[in-house]
């Protein structure tokens, strides 16, 4: 019996290089140097069949990311599935859990984000940033598949800590995403650097978790 | 780990994983724990550089023996260059991100001669001065070597290096790190390196030797000093089916050009089509055995997670036992939905199961390279192939579902008229007509029938080394002819501006006096020139006036039989008198058979030490 299963995996320091339509590329060929019994799809191009339910963007690291594949035999343990995947992947990709799939891929509402900012003046930026967090109307330009529309992300944006760490400002902040609308965290950043005419200020992206609805992890 | 300085530049560029490395199979050491370390350097971008086989096979040659390290290098795109420079980064080897000055060995494999201005720029970008003369008679500086196929003749470019590697690198490459270490313990000086490395086998270093021109600009006479050998003979490997492989590949994360695995099956060519200097330059023919190549792919695929192996070489339908090699692979390609790629099939024994093994898990369009349109002509460039043939392969690929053809064209060849222009829409208007009359030919689609065009480059150690080139303009009268006989909506003619072609002919087959042209084009910004949108011709006819030559001189000059080439020095196993006997023929139109019917002596055969193959009498 085939069963779908869901890999948690985390995406950090210079795998934050690999593209999203990489990861796949080299999580596919990850899962052939193992013995994991995959399902391929049929077709004139089998190939391993993998659902990625919110890709991550070049250079973000992600601490919960997800995917899921079908197992062609449902007694393949998941506790091996993790341990023969940590044993190819490349540096800064690591399994976490494997599981059964709980929720359903449009399920996700929402993501929280860790935003690493530097300045040589840290204090000024972090008012800035607490300003900046109580705006109601942040107007952007925003991509879709229906091409650039231009939205107020305000509301989609719930700024949640401010604070200062090792000279550098952190920013946790949570933010709509999902298949349905999605909020990319460059977005928010760079109407804030517009706003302060700052350039360079961004030191590192980090997704945390995704979340339902009702703010509870997705799993 | 990526230093800060680096890392901090990577998101501000396009497709920063080129330079980020850690892919799966790169090799980490420590570097405390080497005693050499070697930067392999590919002068092209990152996803051209890592689909080259000769650095795989390099790359585990080398870090197979625990006390070396070799590391890769590739040029930097302009905007991640732009980057560096701004930053005072010098260019770095992708897995330990050191400066390439600080390596003992800096090798740059040399494929086309359009990346001779880019191993200028990595040169200087590793802070490396550009001459080797400049490069001082100590220790100060990594050894500059180069190999691959342009160094049959690296005349060009030999003021840049310290040595050339001749042939295949396997047995040698390990040889010279070897002699290099002794020296080191030694505590000699480079020059005396040099001096060593010049009587090992298949080494040739260029500062040894110096050439004197008459006064019509050709080679008077090419004179060894301290008596380095008068002529240096390239390497080859005697036991091609014991040669060590790689069991694994570095996997990029990023597309590039060639992204599977390959096994090379064999070595040489028996064809002797007369414009193909890899069919001349890797001679003698050698094949590995069947249960070879199986657990070699077999390996590899498991190594390397790739879906796709390809069986690679000049001409991999003339393995002797391809069918055994297919049988014995299809079990396990099939079960893990692994498929074959066979990239350079013949037209004269291509069969209905052939393309049955290699379409089993993907179907793809096919590919053949007629190269002339004519028969005449086809003979006098000895591509031994008929029209029939082609019919009846491509009869066997539309009944197998195949819709797209693609046919690979030359034209400047030797010999060539207009009339052999048109032939080559007649060939491909045939194979249109072919498949409509084909009661069983696919359904729903109709059939594209691609014609490449390619330039004609005479290159040394052809039988055309001898031959002008086309000018500029005669190639445009042909390319324009061409467009105007092709009439069918079913076909598609693609052909380049000739000027690139020109340029690589001057390369080519030219003398020492190039280095200055290569340097002044280099310096007047040249790099990356096998990109089109890099590429500026002017640059290269300023830099030769500036230097009074005269570029037709290199490119559309007949030489004589008895002329002294610049690359006389060096031997490849096939004799000039040979290649002369073969450049009559053409002019006859008389062909050769291949290496398995017949010998006809072109003198590779010693480089093994006795006959290629065992002929019946």
């Amino acid at each position: 019996m085939s069963i779908n299963i869901r890999i948690f995996f985390e995406k950090k320091g210079r795998a934050k290089y690999i593209s999203h339509l990489d990861i796949t590329r080299c999580f596919s060929r990850a899962i052939r140097r193992t013995d994991i019994p995959v399902w391929h799809t049929e077709g004139f191009n089998p190939r391993i069949y993998m659902t990625f339910p919110l890709p991550l963007p070049l250079g973000f690291e992600g601490e919960r990311e997800t995917f899921d594949i079908r197992l062609t035999d449902d007694t393949y343990p998941p506790e091996k599935v993790k341990t023969e995947l940590n044993k190819v992947f490349p540096e800064g990709i690591k399994a976490i859990s494997v599981q059964t799939i709980v929720d359903d891929l449009t399920t996700i509402e929402k993501a929280i984000y860790t935003i690493t900012l530097k300045s040589n003046d840290i204090k000024k930026l972090e008012e800035e940033v607490k300003s900046f967090s109580q705006k109601t109307d942040i107007t952007v330009e925003k991509k879709s598949k229906k091409g650039i529309k231009t939205v107020n992300i305000a509301p989609d944006i719930e700024v949640q800590e401010i604070y200062a760490e090792n000279n550098l400002l952190k920013v946790k902040a949570l933010m709509s995403a999902g298949i349905n609308y999605n909020i990319n965290p460059n977005l928010w950043l760079n109407a804030f650097m517009a706003e302060y005419g700052y350039d360079d200020i961004v030191l590192n992206v980090t997704r945390n978790f995704v979340l339902r609805a009702d703010g509870t992890e997705w799993e | 780990m990526i230093p800060e300085k680096i890392d901090k530049l990577l998101l501000k560029t396009q497709k920063p994983a080129r330079y980020s490395g850690g892919e799966m199979g790169s090799v980490i050491k420590n570097k405390e724990d080497v005693d050499l370390r070697f930067a392999f350097c590919f002068p092209d971008l990152y996803h051209v550089g890592m689909s080259h086989l000769g650095l795989k096979i390099l790359y585990s040659v080398l870090n197979n023996r625990p006390n070396y390290w070799c590391e890769r290098v590739f040029a930097p795109d302009s905007d991640f260059e732009e980057l560096m420079k701004s930053e005072n980064i010098p260019l770095y080897a992708l897995e330990s991100f050191d400066p390439i000055s600080e390596f003992d060995f800096v090798g740059f494999t040399i494929q086309y001669e359009m990346c001779y201005t880019t191993i200028l720029k990595m040169l200087e970008l590793g802070n490396i001065p550009l001459r080797s003369a400049d490069r001082g008679d100590d220790w100060d500086y990594p050894i500059v070597v180069g190999g691959g196929p342009c160094v049959c003749n690296p005349e060009p470019i030999a003021d840049f290096f310290d040595i050339f590697s001749l042939g295949e690198g396997e047995e040698a490459l390990p040889e010279l790190c070897e002699l290099y270490l002794q020296c080191r313990k030694e505590g000699v000086n480079k020059q005396e390196f040099l001096k060593r490395a010049s009587k090992l086998d298949g080494f040739y270093v260029p500062s040894l030797y110096t050439v004197d021109y008459n006064e019509d600009g050709t080679v008077k006479s090419i004179n060894s000093i301290d008596d380095a050998p008068a002529t240096i003979t390239k390497r080859i490997i005697k036991d091609f089916d014991k040669v060590e492989y790689p069991k694994g590949f570095v996997v990029p994360f990023t597309d590039i050009v060639h992204d599977r695995a390959m096994v090379e099956v064999l070595r040489g060519c028996i064809r002797g089509c007369r414009f193909c200097q890899a069919g001349y330059i890797y001679r003698p023919f050698r094949e590995k055995k069947a249960d070879t190549v199986n657990s070699q792919a077999k390996d590899l695929c498991r190594n390397t997670g790739y879906d796709e192996v390809s069986l690679l070489s000049l001409s991999t339908s003339d393995h002797s036992e391809l069918y055994d090699v297919m049988k014995k692979m299809s079990p396990w390609t099939e079960e893990k939905k692994i498929s074959i790629a066979l990239p350079s099939l013949r037209v004269d024994n291509f069969s209905d199961e052939m393309l049955e093994m290699v379409q089993k898990v993907r179907k793809t369009g096919l590919t053949f390279a007629p190269e002339a349109g004519s028969q005449r002509l086809r003979d006098a460039i000895n591509k031994n192939v008929t029209e029939d043939e082609l019919m009846r392969t491509c009869e066997i690929a539309f009944r197998g579902g195949v819709t797209t053809v693609k046919l690979y064209f030359m034209m400047g060849l030797p010999t060539e008229t207009l009339e052999d222009i048109e032939a080559i829409n007649n060939l491909a208007k045939k194979v249109v007509d072919l498949f409509y009359s084909m009661p069983d030919r696919p359904k729903g689609k109709g059939v594209e029938v691609s014609v490449s065009c390619s330039c004609f480059v005479p290159k040394p150690f052809t039988p055309f080394e001898f031959e002008p080139q086309d000018t500029y303009e005669q190639f445009r009268e042909k390319q324009i002819h061409l467009r105007s006989t092709v009439k069918s909506k079913k076909v598609k003619v693609h052909y380049h501006d000739a000027i690139t072609s020109i340029v690589e002919a001057i390369l080519a087959r030219g003398d020492r006096r190039l280095c200055n042209v290569v340097e002044e084009v280099y310096k007047n910004g040249g790099n990356l020139e096998s990109w089109e949108e890099h590429f500026d011709a002017k640059r290269w006819t300023d830099a030769c006036e500036k230097f009074n030559l005269d570029y037709n001189f290199y490119t559309s000059r007949r030489r004589t039989y008895d002329e002294i080439l610049p690359w006389e020095h060096i031997n490849y196993g096939v004799s000039k008198r040979f290649l002369v006997d073969e450049n009559k023929k053409a002019w006859q139109s008389v062909t050769s058979e291949n290496c398995r019917q017949k010998c006809f002596g072109c003198g590779a055969n010693k480089l093994l030490g006795g006959a290629c193959f065992e002929y019946k009498h």
